[in-house]
């Protein structure tokens, strides 16, 4: 599938939240859409293994993983992860999942060897911006780098949240917003306060447009799927009320981790998994469920999951989850169609409001970067 | 005079209503009621939320003036609020 434009669709002036349409050659659109992380493709291998549906999302991400011990990026997986994408008429993001540090230590030099060689290997090509970029240094080598491409490639450019260079950020995405199709930005949770200024300098610029002007898509990556600092809430949510348009959450290595950990997770039992709860809009475990309701939802599900599903315990919860964040996202983009106050709905669910109020979208801190 | 709160704070209200005769609460009581569901965070937002809605008082505690207090307004009075704020 291929984008052919990004139009604004509806600015809502009260809670800045704005549905653009994508065009694309196999039709259109709207934002907020999850995207097919490298967990979900892997259900979805195992689902279609036992002739089960795939995620309905126009979009896959393939996260790389950094190798610690080989000291390389792995891109094992991708060719077949980019096969399937084609498979399901999808825009493939292929992106190097950086670590903080990683992420600190990028200079203009290895982005460039990295947007390189990747080149070779997606028709949307990431070009990772490093923290203390400006619009000037960026521009001509945005500039070559467009022109080193096929005609039909595109580039995507990366922005960490937490972009050291203050002042430089708004011009950045301001362009990028302008002249781009799709732009991402890797995040940490909305932990501190230069993320927290950079995120809604992007969202109150990103609710600057008119209907009807051309834009970029806002495509999260990296982040984690539960915000277990802002009361258990889903990371897409949260970065939705940020501007965001697509969401690529957090990929987990079982390679990367130490023995202790690998040995954690393979342990798991059903009550240790979080399932997401559409009343509460938060992930909730099967012991609070039943305190609180009277009953496990989270049990209450697996009683009801078929083995010809294909998939094991775990599996299963990430991919109704999936699928629950989904619904909710679409919930948004139906209130906002329907004019009614986005806010005043979203403060009847618990996860949402305590959201809305600890983390104020639309604080004055964004009127003052304006 | 109250006015209407959202419907998650509703349920939280009523699951105080229903556990404790007394209208006069500590965070204590109110955190043994909500914590299977909510964190500290949420908990202070929900208390934040009747407080503006005039549902409740704070009030420092007479025992320890560290500690609040906070006090439910009968559920007849809040109805009564909430009928006269209607206009019936």
């Amino acid at each position: 599938m291929e984008i052919k434009e990004v139009k604004v669709e509806l600015v809502d002036e009260d809670s800045r939240f704005v549905i653009k349409r994508i065009i694309t050659d196999k039709g259109e659109f709207s934002n907020r859409k999850l995207s097919v992380s490298n967990g979900i493709y892997s259900c979805e291998r195992k689902r279609l293994n036992h002739g089960k549906s795939v995620f309905n999302s126009p979009f896959q991400t393939f996260h790389i993983n950094w190798d610690n011990k080989e000291e390389e990026w792995e891109f094992k997986g991708l060719k077949k992860a980019k096969e399937h994408s084609e498979k399901c008429d999808r825009i493939f993001i292929p992106y190097k999942q950086r670590n903080e540090n990683q992420w600190n230590n990028l200079n203009w030099s290895e982005a460039k060897k990295d947007f390189q060689e990747l080149k070779s290997k997606s028709k949307i090509v990431p070009y990772c911006i490093p923290l203390n970029a400006s619009l000037e240094e960026w521009k001509p080598k945005r500039d070559e780098a467009i022109k080193s491409l096929e005609e039909n490639q595109k580039l995507i450019s990366i922005f960490s949240s937490k972009h050291l260079n203050l002042d430089e950020f708004p011009k950045l995405i301001k362009y990028e917003l302008k002249n781009s199709q799709l732009m991402g930005v890797c995040s940490y949770g909305i932990s501190n306060i230069i993320e927290k200024t950079n995120l809604s300098t992007l969202n109150s610029i990103n609710s600057s447009f008119k209907v009807g002007e051309n834009i970029s898509l806002i495509v999260y990556l990296d982040y984690n799927k539960i915000l277990t600092n802002h009361s258990y809430i889903s990371g897409a949510f949260a970065y939705s009320c940020f501007a965001g348009d697509i969401f690529s959450e957090k990929a987990h290595f079982p390679r990367g981790m130490s023995p202790d950990s690998a040995e954690k997770m393979m342990n798991r039992k059903v009550s240790d998994y979080f399932l997401y709860d559409v009343k509460e809009k938060k992930f909730t475990k099967s012991l609070s469920q039943k305190e609180w309701h009277g009953f496990s939802l989270t049990n209450n599900f697996m009683e009801n999951i078929s083995v010809s599903e294909g998939l094991n315990s775990y599996d299963s919860i990430r991919w109704i989850n999936h699928h629950l964040q989904q619904q909710d996202l679409n919930l948004i983009n139906k209130i906002l169609l329907s004019k009614r106050n986005l806010f005043e709905s979203m403060k009847n669910y618990s996860g949402w409001n305590v959201f809305l109020n600890k983390v104020n979208p639309i604080s004055n801190e964004i009127q003052r970067t304006l | 005079m109250a006015k209407p709160i959202p419907k998650w704070v509703q349920e939280r209200v009523s699951r105080l209503w229903e556990k404790y005769d007394s209208l006069e609460l500590t965070f204590e009581m109110i955190e043994k009621v909500l914590s299977p569901m909510d964190d500290r965070n949420t908990i202070s937002v929900f208390l934040n939320e009747l407080k503006k809605a005039e549902w409740m008082e704070v009030k420092p505690s007479k025992e320890d003036m560290r500690k609040k207090i906070y006090t439910l307004k009968e559920p007849n009075v809040i109805m009564k609020e909430l009928f006269i704020k209607n206009g019936n």
